[in-house]
């Protein structure tokens, strides 16, 4: 239980931490705006919800206690928390554009369609703070130069579950340098590419998780982008 | 006296020892690519499947053939349309659009004789156990119930249908369940040796333990206890990732091997499923960028653990991927 203060009525902001971080939406919508309502500011409720519930999903998925199903959950009451609550006191967007936000180009390579992690990650960098263009699935190695020159990109995201695609994937750190892009960094991640070591992908890391990826993020970009 | 790879299999489910440690790898399409043979001809023709399976089974030596069409084997039969690469499994049109729930739930159920790829794989499974089915077991691949049902309304869907409408999700897992339990039912009848249902979609990675005992468990007892009633020598459960979590329900699933990935501790295992042979837990990559010492350490210390446990089979706990490396499949088998 947090005191903001005197002019704040006593509010407990664990509450919508906690809500969000087991996927009770529309309780967390419903305790932001509360929040709000009793006079708490936006910024501090967006610290105590959203990203507090995001810190207490990364530090069980440094337990492996996290799973997919939880992760949406607690995905969709952020999303809807942001949506329904945050943009109706601010322009949510014309924030974001000022903030001027490192851009993740993202996609599973050619050869493989498989996209469910990656959209998760997609959702979970937007939450973070991320401009993310995600290219879908099946997506050649040049296409991700193409867009990461076009938008100015800081990162890369490579995803697969398969195998076979380790030749593709090796190419984009390769076509990066060809373009000029070495300050660009190549990320990895899914099932199979887990158990790999970034030397055997070409790669500049390999993430275990989207959590061990945002850990991995914030140390390139600082806290937060 | 050598024992043949049957017997092996045999012995080590009644948990005896043999004569050198009996080796599975799940080799499926790796067979095509190990046999010179088109791995879309293997998936589509019997002719071509029973090749392959038979000339990588004679190249390395292992205990045992398998038929797999790919994991969308099922979702065909219900009239998903596929793409099919050359070199790769066949996967769902990405122009599909997932079906509502209800509308799966009120579907036909396909017929594993007459629909989809289901007959041709029953003819193989028929054409392997004449052929080389009295010295290696025939084991027949399925697809899990709750994985056809994630490719089939979408994984996000279903996941949240888990929470917010379980009802609903439980009709047409149930719907899709029978579609299985008739293919496993099929297989046996056709001369597999052991029902293998894979299925990646339960794992811990996606679904937390209580969501797995509400909606997998059920489906899962229920295909294994109908091919037991069949006469099947082994049903085996095969779940890719990390499965500790269920580790407390797996005794009751009905399977008699559970396989293994390397993710999962295999010391921790073995002291926590007693009574159940386990199958793994190579590192899977490391048959594709890895060097055959690599292989026969990861082996030698899987033996070393397994030493006083003869419920044990080795291989890797998930696909031997299409690319891996001839000289790491034969280390894995020369180190048996």
């Amino acid at each position: 239980m947090k005191d903001f203060g005197s002019e704040v009525p006593m509010v407990n902001t664990d509450e919508l931490a906690i809500a969000i971080a087991k996927g009770e939406n529309i309780e967390a919508v419903a305790l932001a705006q509360k929040l709000l309502d009793l006079g708490l500011d936006l910024e501090t409720m967006v610290e105590a919800g959203p990203t507090k519930a995001l810190e207490s999903l990364s530090n069980k998925c440094n337990t492996d206690e996290f799973c997919l199903l939880e992760i949406l959950l607690a995905g969709r009451a952020m999303m809807d928390v942001m949506e329904q609550v945050v943009s109706r006191h601010a322009d949510f967007s014309a924030m974001v554009e000022a903030q001027n936000r490192p851009s993740f180009v993202l996609g599973t390579i050619k050869g493989d369609m498989h996209d469910l992690g990656k959209n998760v990650v997609a959702m979970m960098l937007k939450l973070e703070g991320y401009h993310v263009i995600d290219l879908g699935k099946d997506v050649e190695p040049a296409k991700f130069i193409q867009v990461a020159v076009k938008e100015q990109a800081s990162f890369i995201g490579v995803s697969s579950l398969i195998t076979t695609t380790i030749p593709a994937i090796k190419q984009v750190r390769a076509l990066a340098t060809q373009a000029g892009l070495d300050h660009i960094k190549v990320l990895a991640g899914g099932a199979v590419l887990r158990q790999a070591e970034p030397h055997h992908l070409n790669v500049d890391f390999v993430a275990q998780n989207v959590f061990h990826l945002l850990r991995y993020l914030r140390g390139e970009c600082g806290e937060k982008p | 006296m050598k024992m043949t790879g049957l017997s092996r299999l045999t012995e080590t489910l009644r948990w005896r020892t043999t004569d050198r440690r009996c080796c599975m790898p799940m080799v499926f399409g790796y067979a095509a690519n190990a046999a010179g043979i088109s791995l879309k001809d293997a998936l589509t023709q019997t002719d071509a499947l029973v090749s392959s399976q038979i000339i990588a089974q004679r190249l390395f030596g292992y205990d045992a053939v398998h038929v797999y069409g790919g994991s969308v084997t099922e979702v065909e039969s219900f009239g998903v349309p596929l793409v099919f690469p050359e070199t790769d499994y066949p996967y769902i049109d990405p122009d599909y659009k997932p079906v509502n729930e209800d509308a799966l739930a009120d579907q036909p159920l396909p017929d594993p004789t007459r629909h989809g790829r289901m007959p041709y794989l029953l003819k193989s499974v028929k054409t392997l156990r004449q052929e080389i089915g009295r010295q290696v077991p025939v084991v027949a691949v399925v697809t899990g119930p709750v994985t056809v049902g994630a490719q089939i309304v979408g994984l996000e869907t279903m996941l949240m249908g888990f929470v917010e409408q379980p009802e609903r999700s439980r009709r047409y897992l149930e719907k899709i369940s029978l579609l299985s339990r008739n293919l496993a039912l099929a297989m046996v009848d056709a001369g597999a040796h052991v029902i293998m249902i894979m299925d990646p979609v339960s794992s811990q990675s996606i679904m937390p333990p209580e969501v797995f005992r509400r909606f997998s468990l059920p489906l899962l007892q229920n295909i294994f206890r109908s091919c037991r009633e069949a006469g099947v020598l082994a049903c085996c459960l095969t779940i890719t990732g990390k499965v500790d979590g269920f580790f407390p329900l797996y005794p009751d699933i009905g399977a008699d091997i559970v396989t293994l990935d390397y993710e999962v501790d295999p010391a921790q295992a073995f002291h926590r499923l007693p009574n159940l042979v386990i199958q793994g837990n190579i590192r899977p990559l490391d048959f594709v960028e890895g060097h055959p010492d690599d292989i026969k350490k990861e082996c030698k210390n899987l033996l070393h653990l397994a030493e006083s446990r003869p419920g044990y089979i080795l291989a890797a706990g998930c696909e031997l991927p299409l690319n891996s490396k001839q000289a790491n499949v034969e280390a894995m088998i020369g180190s048996t």
